[in-house]
Order: structure tokens, then sequence, then C-alpha cells
């Protein structure tokens, strides 16, 4: 699912499953591709504070 | 009480839901609406907010008070020394997901303040019919123990030095605790434990008569543990009881150099200076002593603490410390005992690994490691073998 041949590896966002994740949320404990990033943090006041950091790749 | 805190999403009414993953105080309503939007904040943890403080997580129900607590307001409220102590607690369990007021009514049976507060009035009939949770009684039985346990640590830490002295004397006496005095305690402990046995709580029956019986034996338990004072070091003593007081002395840099520094110091110092007239720092004056008795009695401490420099320098420097050494043991008898318990334990050495306790490795080899190091349990360590998300 996220082997890419040894070189680099890629998760899944864990909201569309589709896209490849490109930051975590520590408050939500999931990895986000940037679209569902913006679409799940937009939703109200207390989503938009949760710190998210980049993955490493 | 705090009447001041206030929901942080509509900043109106007053909060009672605790968000663990959003680390925030709502209201019920607040609650509802934001962790339904979607799926994410959906798996969020939420529970129900301490009514004492209003800030922290409710860890706990007081079933006399009808209040739930967090952990400290808990530990702050039922101090081991009032009558609160006794108090039925029951765990407070967590919810995710978007249950509605019934639901929330029948996880939290024994609070209709949580669910009525925002939402439909119809709650509390709802409530009123069920039954207070008992499947709480042995989380409860933890909780106490645990609580009163730390309880009493608080309170023993507490407890003024002078007592010590006192304990000293009588310390092998209360470092095993005399079933005389449990069931006293037991009694008291009973009406509100009665499923437990004697067996589960003995621990928590040890602690509990020393606490009651005498707190400054728990002191001085926790004392030792705290400072490491071994009370192995009285048995050493115990066991040269035979041999004189100077060789006793001996021991005492073997146990703990620095406790005994001081009270060993001018002993030495006498003796040495006897001796071969020596007048030298304290730590040189010990090591000098320990090599001159363990070229006559050796002991456990070549082994143990004065460890791998020393034990080569033994086996070298027995013959040259021999003679100034064998002008303090005056009687014949207790040096040819003393020197032929030092080759018996000589023969039995072995510099080897050696697990004193076997619990502890198993609890040491199931222990979550990252990179090899031990690491806390809970935390997200986001450790991926094959793609390693940490940020530097």
């Amino acid at each position: 699912m996220k082997d890419n041949g040894g070189a680099r590896q890629h998760w899944p966002c864990d909201y569309c499953g589709e896209a490849a994740a490109a930051l975590h949320c520590r408050a939500d404990a999931a990895r986000l591709c940037v679209a569902c990033d913006r679409h799940v943090h937009a939703a109200n006041a207390l989503s938009r504070k949760h710190v998210r950091a980049p993955l490493c790749a | 009480m705090i009447m001041d805190a206030l929901c942080d999403f509509c900043g109106e009414q007053r909060p009672t839901i605790y968000c663990r993953s959003d680390a925030a105080s709502l209201c019920l309503s607040c609650d509802h609406n934001v962790h339904s939007a979607n799926t994410l904040s959906q798996r969020h943890m939420r529970t129900l907010l301490c009514d004492r403080c209003a800030s922290q997580p409710a860890a706990v129900r007081c079933l006399e008070e009808n209040t739930s607590l967090c952990q400290n307001c808990d530990w702050n409220g039922h101090a081991a020394t009032s009558l609160a102590a006794g108090h039925l607690r029951q765990t407070i369990n967590c919810y995710s997901g978007c249950p509605s007021s019934e639901e929330l009514a029948r996880i939290w049976s024994f609070d209709f303040d949580a669910p009525s507060a925002a939402t439909e009035p119809n709650c509390e009939e709802g409530i009123s019919m069920m039954s207070i949770n008992d499947s709480g009684v042995s989380n409860h039985c933890g909780v106490q123990q645990d609580c009163s346990l730390l309880d009493i640590a608080n309170t023993s830490l507490m407890s003024d030095p002078p007592t010590v002295e006192k304990l000293k004397s009588e310390d092998e006496m209360n470092l095993r605790p005399l079933p005389t005095h449990q069931p006293a305690q037991s009694v008291s402990m009973a009406p509100k434990v009665p499923s437990v046995t004697d067996d589960d709580m003995f621990n928590d029956g040890r602690v509990y008569e020393n606490f009651c019986v005498d707190d400054n034996d728990l002191t001085f338990e926790n004392y030792e543990e705290l400072f490491g004072t071994p009370h192995v070091q009285t048995e050493q003593l115990f066991d040269d009881a035979g041999i004189d007081s100077f060789f006793e002395m001996k021991e005492m840099p073997a146990a703990d150099c620095d406790q005994q520094l001081t009270p060993v110091q001018p002993e030495c110092s006498n003796a040495v200076s006897a001796d071969s007239g020596l007048c030298v720092p304290a730590r040189q004056a010990i090591s000098t002593i320990s090599l001159s008795f363990s070229g006559l009695t050796g002991e456990s401490n070549a082994g143990d603490h004065q460890d791998c420099g020393v034990s080569p320098l033994l086996l070298m420097g027995e013959q040259p410390w021999l003679p100034p050494g064998s002008e303090v043991s005056s009687a014949g008898g207790s040096r040819g005992s003393a020197l032929s318990r030092y080759m018996e334990k000589k023969k039995r050495r072995k510099f080897d690994k050696k697990i004193r306790y076997a619990s502890r490795k198993a609890r040491a080899d199931v222990r979550k490691r990252v990179k090899g190091r031990f690491v806390k349990a809970g935390e997200a360590y986001d450790y991926d073998p094959l793609n390693d998300t940490r940020s530097y």
C-alpha cells in the first residue's frame, strides 16, 4: 500500500485514502493530504487550532 | 463551584465535556456540533469535566458527594486522613462519536447535570429510571487503593525527621508487618471493600497498618527507599558482630561511603594513624583501610562496590598490607576465623552478569522501546520502520 520500491514510501491520506499524505495532525492522530487537511481543519474553530506537521518525504 | 469557565467554542455556556484530542472544554451542544463535523473529529475521546476545577477531565465519580472529579481534586478531596477517604468512587468512561443525549445518559447514569445542561429535558426522566452502574466496583477499589496509597505516601513524607531515629532502633520489627495489627485496620477497610480478599489487599493492609499504627514506620520505609540506605547495611553489621568494632566500621564504607563518611572518619584516622601514621583525606583513608582489611577479612565489598580496581590490587597487595593489619586484630582466634571466612568468600566470587530480580527483567523485556531506549507507553512516537515521520 505504501511501498514505492524501497526508495520512497507514502502513506495514503487517512481521510480520502487516495492521495499521498503530506501532513500529520497530532490532535487527530491522522495523516492527511493537503486537500483533506484544508477540508477537515476548516470545519470549525477548534480544529483550526490543531497543530500540523509536515511528513518526512 | 467555578462558574467562570466557559465553553471554549461558544464562550457562552458552562462547559461540561472535555475533549482530550482538542484539549478543550466544551458545553454539550458545542461538543455535538464540533465533533459531528467529520469522521476525524468523531474519533476524539471525550469525557466529563471535573466538577471542582472545571479544567481537567474527570477521572472518577464520587458517589457520596455526587461529583465528578479529576485525579487531583480526587486526591485533594479524599485525603486518607479525612473521613472522606472512604467514599465510594467509580471510574468515568470516555466516549467518542456522536452519541445522543439518551446514550450519554446511559453512559453516565449517575450524572443528570451533564446531558440535560444543553438539550432536551426529557433526559431527566430517563435518568431517574436508570440505576447506578455497578461495573466500576473493582475499578474503584483500584482507584481508592491508588489514591490512598499515594495519600499515605504524601502524608508520611511530610512527617518530621526526629522520629526517624526512634525508628531506626526498631526497624526490623516494623519492616515486617505484624499480623496482630492487621485486623484492626481491615475492619475499617471491610465495609468499603467487601469483595477483595486479604491477599489482594495485603500490601494495602500493610500500608494502612503502618500508617495507622505508627505512620513513622512508613516514613522510615520511604526514607529507606528514598535515600537508599539499605537495611542490608544493618544486616552486615549484625553479621560482623563477632568481629570487633573496627571491622564493623570497615563495613560501613562498603555499604554507603557518603553517608558514613563523617562517623567513620575519626575512627579511621585514629586507627590508621596508629598503624602506619597516615593522615590522609577521608576517601583515601577508607580505601586504605578497606585494602588492609581485605587483606585480613576481605568481604563482599571487594566484589561489590570497590570493584575491579581494588580486587586485583587486593590480590597483589595482600602481602604488603598484612603486617600493619596484623597489629590491629590482637586476638588470634578472631583473625583466624576472619581469614578463613575471607578465603571462603574468595572461592565463591563470580564476576559475571547476575540478574537479581527476574520479575524486573520480565518487565524490562516487554517495555516499549524506540531505538533501543525505553519510552513512555502512551506517547505517540510515531515510529514507522519503513517511513520515519518524526520531525527534527
